[in-house]
């Protein structure tokens, strides 16, 4: 079997487990997870949050680092199914090899590797928990459709960039520049750079002169590079929680069982799988510009007024997830981790008119609502234990005043604060 | 005036009248000597009489002790129900339908408890999201439809004040009380009024009958079935039945009127305690949960009693003082406190929340319960759930029908209730019709008899 059908035989099990994973979460990070760039990536972001464990889906990840180490660029020649979309549209557009100039090809040489300072830049940004370039992962793009979830929602011209980003961008590039983002830029390329780059120094030694017209010419991409990377670092610096310790309290909600804020946006791949594996729509991705865009945030009262929750024995976000953002917790540790707490406000509670309504406290799965005697108001008073409390949003969703639609979120009874 | 010659006659006229007290008092050797003063030609004239069927109580010791003495049995029939309220009237008509004698005894002087005597006038859980029409049928179904079919005024919908088919529509307590009245006497059925009941009669392991506390002092009804619809479990719990009580809300609500001639100030904030509509304009009935306590427990009913009763005053004062609403007016507070549940059988099979959640299927099922608002699917309740665990020939339906606490908010609402009470009446008849312990009904005819009455089983 020739190394063509290998490579096709690969991307049809990668393809047919992206589509298995939309239907099974248990395989639906199955790609993404295998790529050891976004494994370093959460490896990093693990030590920085301090819950570093080993786990059997490590185990795939480690294997394609061991063999790169050995195989220069094992993934980009067999596995990697951006790679071989993108070499099929280099064998499309490149009709007969141009034979035009060495110049050419010493100046693609001579441009530096791009890869390699993405991946250290993000794996850096995922130790001191700040926004990074996961999503970069060519698993993470081919798997979230290239993004195209992603964008599309994003309705602002400032953004139109990055609307266009994924597909056209990789399309024009692989065009212009054959090869180019597999070669230069793709960060999993990188990584598996830096693990050839042993076996680089022992098997030769470059004794090239330059010349000086190269040293210029590098020098020239070097600030080329300094500039494209240069206004994301800033970005990441700036929303990095060591300048800016005001924004370690995000506004929205995490997912449960979500790394604490400046970690999450930084581990967080964009990969989109817990937004499509979230039973009740609960999960939504966030509009945000800025180092948190593109992540998912819980939204319980969704656009068209009706109102969601968190399933209790689901746990799907925590399956799919590639990047150890969501923590892979079980079902009985769900109760530790909150999504927030409900409060309540008496004047709005049908209680307040004495109705008989107790539908929050028997939906509650937490049984985090009481209901408490008030001499004062002669009544029964709604009392969420805050302790108890997972903030789900069950007990909104569940009331005949959240429900009804129209009620705006002053007039609510019970709402889901951060805790 | 003779001052002292007066006064020496009314002194002998008291002493006389105190030694007729006096005589019917201790006199008890003729203990049946109580005759029928009915009939003769001056009701006021009076009969001498020598105590009461059963002896006194007597301080033995310290302590009071209730002497062995034979109660006189005033009925024999086929199934007691003790407690005339919407379990108890649901579980006398159904069982009278299936063609057996049954007896029916209420404390006050109407049937409808807590619908009537508690005021509380919403109909609720008739309905659920996965059931086309009404997931209670049968009598909850006629009752409804008698209500809305007694002509009032313009009122379209009757003696209700919405379309109870998809709505939960409130009715009027007086009007009911006497839809009971016809329902109950057009099945002939044996009524005992003003009778609490005091014990359970026991045969061994099997329930006998009641013994019911009238103004004549105890008197027994024996029967073949015996069905508990006191709410309060009065007799399995006098039976030794396994059963919990649960403290829970108790209230009392009252009505309020005028509020048709209320002009609130443009703008104004609403008065609070204005509580919800009823069939008769611009009257209302008010709500009230109030406080968890023991709703068996004789000082904290008085005590809540007595509370709620200022509270009411004070919410009726405060609503007065509303500009707009100086013209309402207090209608009445309910006879009967709002006790929500009390005793809960520990039955065959308890239902439980999560039973409900998942729409559990039970090969016994008597009938399908609903949501409050019908706002979720319907519940299945199988007949295991009235029958204790022990005692025989004893059933219950209502509030205090077995469930776990989460579920008693389910059971003890009106609607089912009338399902409970008519899945309860039926299988008694059914056990006495088949010679057989209602533990052992056999489902088959169960079933039948209550597709017969219409009976809606999922």
């Amino acid at each position: 079997m020739g190394k063509k059908s290998v490579r096709l035989l690969v991307f049809l099990a990668i393809v047919l487990l992206t589509i298995a994973g939309r239907y099974y979460p248990a395989v639906g990070s199955f790609p993404a997870v295998a790529s050891p760039f976004v494994f370093v990536g959460s490896l990093c972001g693990q030590v920085n949050a301090g819950t570093l464990m080993f786990s059997a889906g490590m185990v795939l990840p480690l294997l394609a680092l061991a063999v790169c180490l050995l195989y220069k660029r094992f993934l980009c020649r067999y596995v990697c199914p951006l790679g071989f979309c993108l070499s099929c549209v280099r064998s499309c557009v490149r009709r007969k090899p141009k034979s035009s100039g060495d110049s050419k090809k010493s100046r693609r040489r001579s441009f530096p590797k791009l890869g390699i300072v993405i991946a250290l830049t993000t794996w850096l940004g995922c130790l001191i928990s700040s926004a990074s370039f996961l999503w970069l992962d060519p698993f993470v793009l081919f798997q979230s459709g290239f993004l195209t979830d992603m964008t599309f929602d994003y309705r602002y011209g400032t953004l139109l960039a990055f609307l266009l980003f994924p597909v056209v961008f990789l399309l024009v590039m692989e065009i212009i520049q054959p090869a180019f983002w597999c070669g230069k830029i793709c960060p999993l390329g990188g990584t598996q750079d830096l693990c050839a780059l042993p076996l680089q120094l022992t098997a030769h030694k470059s004794t090239n002169n330059l010349s000086e017209e190269i040293i210029k010419e590098r020098r020239r991409e070097l600030l080329l590079t300094v500039f494209v990377l240069g206004l994301p670092v800033i970005n990441t610096v700036f929303y990095s929680p060591l300048l800016r310790p005001e924004r370690k309290r995000f506004v929205a909600f995490r997912p449960p069982g979500a790394q604490d804020e400046p970690l999450f946006p930084a581990l967080c791949t964009r990969c989109n799988s817990c937004v499509q594996h979230c039973p009740t729509k609960l999960l939504q991705r966030v509009n945000l510009s800025g180092g948190t865009y593109g992540t998912p945030v819980a939204v319980f009262t969704r656009e068209d007024g009706t109102l969601s929750y968190c399933e209790k024995e689901c746990r799907k976000c925590s399956e799919v997830c590639p990047s150890g953002a969501i923590r892979n917790f079980s079902l009985e540790e769900k109760e530790r981790y909150k999504i927030g707490t409900a409060v309540f406000d008496f004047p709005n509670c049908l209680l307040y008119e004495d109705s008989e309504c107790t539908i929050c406290g028997r939906e509650c799965p937490y049984e985090a609502i009481k209901y408490v005697w008030s001499e004062e108001e002669y009544r029964k008073v709604v009392v969420v234990d805050k302790k108890i409390c997972n903030g789900c949003g069950k007990c909104a969703a569940v009331c005949p005043v959240c429900k009804k639609s129209g009620t705006d979120e002053k007039s609510k009874p019970l709402r889901i604060v951060s805790y | 005036m003779n001052y002292s010659d007066l006064s020496r006659r009314d002194w002998l006229k008291t002493l006389g009248i105190g030694a007729v007290a006096g005589s019917v008092m201790l006199n008890q050797q003729e203990a049946n000597a109580e005759t029928n003063p009915r009939g003769r030609a001056n009701a006021l004239a009076g009969t001498k009489v020598n105590g009461l069927h059963t002896p006194p109580c007597k301080l033995a010791g310290g302590k009071v002790v209730r002497p062995e003495s034979a109660i006189p049995a005033i009925s024999e029939t086929d199934v007691l129900v003790v407690g005339g309220g919407a379990a108890g009237c649901a579980a006398a008509i159904a069982a009278a339908r299936a063609g057996v004698k049954v007896t029916l005894v209420e404390r006050y002087n109407h049937f409808g408890g807590l619908i009537t005597g508690g005021l509380v006038l919403k109909i609720l859980s008739h309905r659920a999201k996965d059931v086309e029409g009404l997931c209670a049928r049968g009598i909850t179904e006629e009752q409804l439809d008698r209500l809305e079919k007694m002509s009032y005024g313009d009122n379209k919908f009757g003696y209700l004040n919405s379309d109870y088919r998809n709505s939960e529509p409130d009715l009027d307590a007086e009007v009911y009380k006497y839809l009971l009245v016809e329902m109950i006497t057009e099945e002939n059925i044996e009524v005992y009024l003003h009778s609490w009941a005091l014990d359970a009669i026991m045969d061994g392991n099997v329930c006998r009958g009641a013994v019911i506390q009238t103004k004549q002092g105890a008197q027994a009804i024996i029967a073949k079935q015996v069905i508990d619809t006191t709410g309060d479990g009065d007799i399995f719990a006098s039976a030794g039945c396994d059963h919990e009580i649960r403290i829970y809300n108790i209230g009392l609500v009252h009505r309020i009127g005028n509020l048709d001639k209320a002009k609130p100030e443009p703008g104004a904030k609403r008065p609070r305690n204005l509580g919800g509509g009823t069939p008769i304009p611009g009257v209302n009935w008010v709500n009230m949960a109030g406080p968890d306590d023991n709703g068996v427990d004789v000082k904290v009913m008085t005590r809540l009693e007595l509370n709620h009763r200022k509270q009411i005053w004070k919410q009726m004062q405060e609503i007065q003082k509303t500009p707009g609403y100086e013209k309402t007016y207090l209608v009445e507070t309910a006879p009967q406190l709002g006790v929500r549940v009390t005793r809960v059988l520990t039955a065959v099979h308890n239902l439980t929340w999560e039973d409900a959640k998942n729409k559990k299927k039970f090969d016994d099922v008597v009938g399908i319960g609903g949501a409050w608002n019908g706002e979720h699917d319907g519940w299945q309740i199988p007949y295991r759930c009235m029958v204790p665990v022990k005692v025989d020939n004893l059933l219950t339906a209502g509030r205090s029908t077995a469930s776990e606490p989460r579920m008693s908010e389910l059971v003890r609402v009106i609607t089912p209730c009338w399902v409970t009470g008519q899945a309860a009446g039926c299988a008694a008849a059914v056990a006495v019709q088949k010679g057989t312990t209602a533990r052992d009904v056999p489902y088959a005819d169960l079933k039948k008899l209550l597709l017969e009455q219409k009976v809606f089983l999922g």
